[in-house]
């Protein structure tokens, strides 16, 4: 999967299946590692669009479902400061 | 406290200016992110896990109530309501858009506050004693030097791309709660044989992956060449500093390479060449300088009051809070007293808007409307009345904010960690969580007595760990965090390194590591003995055996 930033807030993000960016783990895109090139690139250009920042491939763990981030970091990404539950993605309100 | 001149506000105004045409030039594309960086990041403002952060400079932890009331209306208005105080006495918002952070700029420099030279390789804010200015142990207020070092450092042309960053720190008493030895440049306030007034001066301490304390190139420096030597110091490191690799371009690796008696010999040759040159300030322009930090006018008062000694009767913790969290005044009938921001639970160093704003209101009511920030996380009325402190304590504690720990257990330092900060590989706040509610009771807490527990999430070391009584290190094993314990370190005038006791503990067991090597120091210790001493008496060997012995 595709993790980047967002350029206005920061806001971590993840590019999705149908080509957008997401908090929402049920639509990103998960990619094998013949595909993940390709789907970088496609990543790549909101780079140069100015949408995102930090656009980075990681390590996808699929044993969960929806797939999510295998590592801490980007996990963590996708939740928020785990100390402040009502302020993070964990909320699922005042991101968007 | 200090004013700004003209002069100041017209380069902090100048800088807003420019970083509001700089980001709606990122915004409109004009700008790349790979040009945009830098510039942000000269202005304080980093990209993090799940934001932006903003790192605003609070000049030797120097806080009028009015820019206190400023930082928690930023709060409030630009973030998600609270802001965390750091080890730098700095403070940081964890969730600014980047769209909002000129405004942000503007509303600091309406009070006389900025964010410049809070990141990159330059001379970063100047740290000092929390109670400076207040405490009888000090020989001279120390801020009157960290501001001379802040506007002699401010943009700074010949040391704005330093081979890494510079942190200076000054303590105007022997006892030190500025950390002095664990700073690039550590200045000690001294009286000299004439019992004029001047500098220790140590060189080449830091934390980070290559922990070192600083050493004396110098046991007096006479106060007027305070800034021609600090810029002989900084030219021979420019000069000779490593920029090929940033692991070994801090200052203290050039003072171990070289040795510091060569240090010393080289920064006095170059100081030889430039002292009667005009860099040092001249003794009208310190005097000037020193009329802003002039001691208020308090007037002697009794140091016992019927209020005081009736809640005390009657309230354990206002009791513990008397003796735990004030410190002794210079002026008789008066103390500096230590808010914690380190309650059972709690976040280390976070405060909300709310508690800001009333603590605001509590250092206009009760100490001159000069508040200040520790290095330690917390935050200082300075110059508090004795007989007011029923009074103060009562209305803290209404806000959550009268916690008697301040110098125990859990008065523990503690980096964002993985929560926030995008360097991290183990999540600090909340195993500090975990152990302030372990250690929550009182009795309990006063039973351990003075501990400093210190923890960072990587070995950038933003917690302190190297100098913690127990240091605690955050490290990524095989994509899982794990925890190093430390023990034996020291911040203090008696500064030591904590030594790593063996193979780390998973998130799951490292709270009761550490409530286990307390336990090891309950049973060991001799009367009144505290922790650190206790350590040093005894060595690492029966912590060791009890942490790892079973296993
Ligand atoms: S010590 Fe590491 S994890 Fe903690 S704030 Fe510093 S860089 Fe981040």
């Amino acid at each position: 999967m595709i993790v980047a930033n967002r350029l206005a807030d920061g806001r971590a993000v993840f590019f999705t299946e149908d080509g957008d960016w997401s908090p929402d783990l049920a639509r990103v895109l998960v990619a094998n590692e013949d595909a993940i090139d390709d789907a970088l690139d496609a990543a790549l250009k909101f780079e140069g669009s100015n949408d995102v920042v930090s656009v980075e491939a990681i390590e996808a763990d699929t044993s969960t479902n929806p797939a999510r981030p295998a590592h801490m970091k980007p996990l963590m990404q996708t939740t928020g400061p785990t100390v402040r539950p009502d302020l993070g993605y964990q909320t699922g309100t005042n991101w968007e | 406290m200090y004013k700004y001149d003209e002069y100041d506000h017209e380069i902090v105004g100048a800088r807003v200016a420019e970083f509001r045409d700089q980001v709606n030039r990122r915004l409109k594309g004009e700008l790349t992110e790979e040009e945009f960086r830098p510039l942000r990041l000269m202005n304080g403002l980093y990209l993090q896990l799940h934001a932006y952060m903003l790192r605003v400079a609070i000049p030797y932890g120097t806080l009028s109530s009015d820019q206190l009331r400023r930082l928690a209306r930023i709060a409030r208005v630009y973030d998600k309501g609270y802001g965390h105080f750091t080890t730098r006495q700095n403070i940081q918002y964890n969730w600014p858009k980047l769209v909002e952070t000129p405004d942000i700029l503007q509303e600091l420099a309406d009070v006389e506050m900025h964010a410049i030279q809070t990141s990159g390789n330059c001379i970063r804010n100047v740290t000092t004693d929390q109670f400076a200015g207040a405490t009888a142990e000090e020989i001279d207020d120390p801020r009157i030097y960290g501001e001379i070092i802040r506007q002699w450092s401010s943009l700074h042309p010949e040391f704005s791309f330093l081979p890494r960053k510079f942190k200076i720190a000054i303590t105007g008493a022997e006892k030190d709660r500025a950390a002095v030895k664990w700073h690039d440049i550590g200045l000690v306030m001294k009286r000299g044989p004439e019992g004029e007034p001047g500098f220790e001066v140590l060189v080449g301490g830091g934390m980070g992956r290559t922990p070192v304390i600083a050493k004396t190139i110098r046991d007096f420096l006479p106060e007027p060449y305070l800034l021609s030597y600090l810029e002989a110091i900084l030219r021979v490191y420019n000069e000779q500093g490593n920029r090929d690799n940033k692991y070994k371009a801090r200052i203290k690796i050039l003072v171990d390479a070289i040795g510091a008696d060569e240090f010393a010999r080289q920064t006095e040759a170059e100081w030889e060449k430039m002292k009667d040159q005009p860099i040092d300030v001249p003794a009208e322009e310190i005097a000037r300088i020193r009329s802003y930090f002039a001691p208020p006018a308090l007037p002697v008062l009794d140091a016992q009051d019927d209020a005081v000694d009736a809640l005390a009767a009657k309230n354990v913790m206002f009791k513990a809070w008397l003796k735990n969290n004030t410190h002794p005044h210079k002026v008789p009938g008066h103390v500096a007293v230590t808010i914690s921001l380190k309650p059972a639970g709690g976040i280390p160093g976070d405060a909300s808007d709310s508690q800001m704003e009333l603590i605001a209101d509590l250092a206009d009511q009760y100490s001159q409307g000069d508040v200040r920030v520790s290095h330690e996380q917390n935050l200082i009325l300075p110059h508090v009345a004795w007989r007011d402190l029923a009074d103060l304590w009562t209305a803290l504690d209404g806000a959550g904010l009268g916690f008697a720990n301040a110098g125990l257990v859990s008065d523990i330092i503690a980096c964002p960690g993985l929560d926030y900060c995008s360097l991290a590989n183990a999540r600090s706040i909340p195993l500090a969580q975990e152990l302030s509610n372990r250690f929550a009771d009182l009795t309990r807490l006063e039973d351990v007595g003075p501990l400093k527990i210190k923890i960072s999430g990587c070995i950038n070391s933003c917690g302190h760990h190297h100098a913690g009584h127990i240091g605690i290190l955050g490290v990524d094993r095989r994509g899982v965090e794990n925890y190093q314990i430390l023990l034996g370190g020291s911040g203090e005038e008696d500064a030591t390194k904590a030594e790593l006791l063996g193979p780390g503990f998973g998130a799951d067991e490292i709270a009761d590591k550490i409530e286990q090597v307390i336990a090891v120091y309950l049973d060991i210790r001799e009367e009144d003995e505290h922790f650190l001493a206790a350590y040093r008496r005894v060595g690492p060997a029966p912590f060791k055996e009890a942490l790892y012995a079973a296993a």
